[in-house]
């Protein structure tokens, strides 16, 4: 994997400094990374209560943003729940992280190779990670541990730069 | 004048008939009845506060301007911005917003969830800081668009972006609403 550094984000996230991964776009406020593994781009997809403020989405079929409510809302988008990370032809799988609260913080797209990518944050860049692992701990910025996996079957235009 | 205002935050009686009175924007009531501890004169407004020993720092962040009138309107007083307050007049107040939305900004950088990122404790100081906080919450939103919507919510109780569903329509949506009250 082509591996453009970023020293900010590796002290924000130090198993990066180890591992492989690679810069994929600039920052913007515009998405975060629940949206962005259902290739949204344009919304921010948090749940802000039954009155729902604006700014933000969430699907109206869903109402809370446990870890439960959160596969509920990729349920909507097909994704079905499964037990391992293994890269399969022609599935795109996604997995969801938890903080010790079993809350969500993050969630990543498997790729067509077998990497993930993700959003970071609101604000941050776009990444390529070799691991899920990358990611994960209670350190700095760090996300806490991955909870679920899901998968559906992957459409022809996804992740095709890869 | 600003140090007499200032100098005059104390323990006290926060005055509680003051009355923010948005229509038209920035202009602040306060009863008739305090009419003997008040002058027309701004600044003797803030001595006499002093004299009476009330807190004065709602006033102070309220108003911010040396040049504010004081002028009777039937039974209440009235503290007459000549224009859009400025925000500078009150660098305490700027100052202590700029610390916590950059501590915000800084610390809250990968959070992926907004709603945990309201929670941090520099956002809710700044929702804390009430509406003295919203023209500094409008001004950042346009120079530094970011997640202000749940504070202004919070402290406003309003949502213009109500029918957005993206980042830059609720933006657009605050601001509107920012001009169109006179905060901005």
């Amino acid at each position: 994997m082509p591996n453009g550094r970023d020293n900010d984000l590796e002290r924000k996230f130090p198993k990066l400094n180890s591992g492989s991964y690679r810069l994929k776009s600039p920052k913007d406020k515009k998405y975060n990374c629940f949206a962005f593994v259902a290739n949204d781009n344009q919304h921010i997809w948090q749940y802000t209560g039954p009155g729902r403020l604006g700014g933000y989405f969430w699907p109206d079929e869903v109402e809370g943003d446990s870890l439960e409510d959160v596969m509920r809302v990729y349920g909507l988008l097909g994704f079905r729940a499964c037990d391992n990370d293994e890269l399969e032809p022609d599935i795109v799988k996604i997995a969801i992280y938890v903080d010790e609260d079993n809350t969500p913080t993050h969630a990543a797209r498997q790729t067509r190779r077998g990497t993930w990518t993700s959003k970071l944050g609101w604000r941050g860049k776009d990444i390529e990670h070799s691991t899920l692992d990358l990611l994960a701990g209670n350190e700095s910025d760090e996300y806490g541990t991955v909870a679920r996996f899901m998968r559906r079957r992957r459409y022809d235009w996804e992740d095709t730069d890869q | 004048m600003q140090s007499t205002i200032k100098n005059s935050r104390r323990k006290g009686i926060r005055p509680p008939e003051l009355v923010l009175a948005m229509e038209p924007a920035n202009q602040y009531r306060v009863p008739a009845e305090w009419e003997r501890h008040y002058s027309p004169s701004f600044e003797r407004f803030g001595i006499a506060l002093e004299k009476t020993n009330w807190t004065a720092i709602d006033l102070a962040e309220q108003t911010h301007s040396a040049h504010s009138a004081l002028r009777a309107s039937g039974s209440f007083w009235e503290f007459v911005h000549p224009s859009p307050a400025p925000l500078q007049a009150n660098a305490g107040v700027v100052q202590e917003f700029r610390v916590l939305a950059e501590k915000w900004i800084s610390e809250t950088e990968h959070t992926s969830s907004i709603k945990k990122a309201c929670m941090h404790p520099a956002y809710q100081r700044i929702i804390g800081m009430g509406r003295n906080a919203i023209p500094l919450l409008l001004r950042e939103l346009q120079d530094n668009p970011d997640h202000w919507f749940w504070a202004l919510h919070a402290i406003t109780g309003e949502d213009p972006g109500q029918d957005e569903d993206t980042f830059d329509g609720a933006v657009r949506a605050w601001l509107r609403w920012g001009r169109e009250k006179g905060f901005i």
